[in-house]
């Protein structure tokens, strides 16, 4: 089941460090009101990649959200050398690849850079708030070898499943707003009482990648 | 012999996103839609400027194929996906698109079609001139399928080039 989006279910992002990277001021611009949107308030916006490796070399960054630079295909080396250069904790950091479009030249390219995921453009912010669920949940493997450092690329029914084309039927994200519905619950931490009102986020644990 | 290690990294954002407080999903993608609001007008600007540029760089394309003249008009497609939806011509996005894949396309099997870069070309100057008006949405889907099936004839054949010289 797709994120409805309408549910009331919640989220938090308002702690999370954001890098947001693309060439193009209105892209960035447009990144930007929709990570505000989702309650983000930690954004870092960066218009070249030179600011972008800046930034991860000066900050913790909890998510990044990379335009891939269709044109150049930068984005991609730039997730690679991501993983392939920079300490923990930013080296394991979720990143979601943007791509206006992928050439032919750069699909390999694009499944070997090591992000976690690629959404096309134009992004719908109920499209960027699935994925960017999706990514944060544990449980997929981290691979690193000579020749691919990131995400494990295959997926035990992990995938999101929706509207969208091309994803899995057979995978899922459970959103689940409506109190004693079926499915594992994420309680509060002990002595941190849920504001009036809330909802819990809930949700499924990934299973292992195989 | 190559060697190959598993982490399972503790990800910030998962705990991050179940704490208390936030944003419910719908009001979340409410305000991601209000914010993106903000810069309609600023992208109507942008659509029209990436149209012109398009227009130009199509006028100046030489005769016989050349793979500079297409890397810049595909530069010029690419960084404006995205802006249409914004501004309220989701067609817009959907024929820049388009237009990525045929020059992708015609890049790969090294080839000119100037008519059919040129109905891309002018399907996005028609688009941009008619922003304030509402075009038919049937009209526009005709018109979206007409230009997937120019670039649908170099597909198959780009795909066998691309693998060839993979």
């Amino acid at each position: 089941m797709a994120l409805d989006p309408k549910s009331r279910a919640r989220f938090n992002l308002s702690k999370t460090v954001v890098l947001l990277f693309d060439p193009t001021p209105l892209g960035l611009a447009i990144l930007t009101q929709i990570l505000a949107g989702f309650g983000a308030r930690k954004i870092h916006r960066c218009s070249t990649i030179d600011e972008a490796k800046q930034c991860v070399s000066d900050f913790e960054i909890d998510l990044m959200v990379i335009d891939a630079m269709a044109e150049s295909g930068e984005g991609y080396d730039f997730v690679r050398w991501l993983r392939a250069n920079v300490p923990e904790p930013n080296k394991h950091t979720p990143v979601l690849l943007t791509a206006a479009h992928t050439k032919a030249s750069d699909v390999a390219n694009a499944r070997d850079c090591g992000s976690h995921f690629i959404v096309a453009k134009p992004l719908a912010p109920i499209v960027v708030l699935e994925r960017i669920i999706w990514i944060a949940k544990e449980g997929r493997a981290f691979v690193l070898s000579d020749e691919y450092v990131g995400p494990d690329r295959r997926f035990a029914k992990a995938n999101p499943e929706g509207e969208h084309p091309l994803r899995r039927r057979e995978d899922q994200i459970q959103l689940q707003a409506e109190a004693g519905a079926p499915g594992e619950v994420t309680e509060a931490p002990a002595g941190e009482a849920a504001p009036a009102g809330a909802v819990p986020f809930i949700d499924r644990p990934l299973k292992a990648a195989s | 012999m190559s060697s190959v290690r598993y982490e399972f990294p503790k990800y910030k954002l998962t705990q991050q996103l179940r704490e208390p407080g936030g944003l419910a999903v719908a009001d979340a993608v409410d305000g991601a839609a209000a914010n993106l609001e903000e810069l309609r007008p600023e992208c109507a600007d942008e659509l029209q400027k990436a149209v012109s540029a398009a227009m130009a760089c199509f006028q100046a394309f030489p005769p016989e194929f050349d793979p500079a003249a297409l890397q810049e008009l595909y530069a010029i497609a690419a960084r404006a996906v995205g802006i249409g939806v914004v501004c309220g011509a989701p067609a817009a996005d959907a024929t820049l698109v388009s237009l990525c894949n045929l020059l992708d396309h015609l890049g790969v099997i090294q080839r000119w079609d100037l008519a059919a870069v040129a109905v891309h070309v002018q399907t996005l100057q028609l688009l941009a001139a008619r922003l304030r008006e509402n075009l038919e949405a049937p009209a526009i889907e005709q018109v979206l399928a007409g230009l997937e099936k120019v670039t649908r004839r170099y597909r198959l054949e780009a795909a066998i080039a691309h693998a060839a010289s993979a």
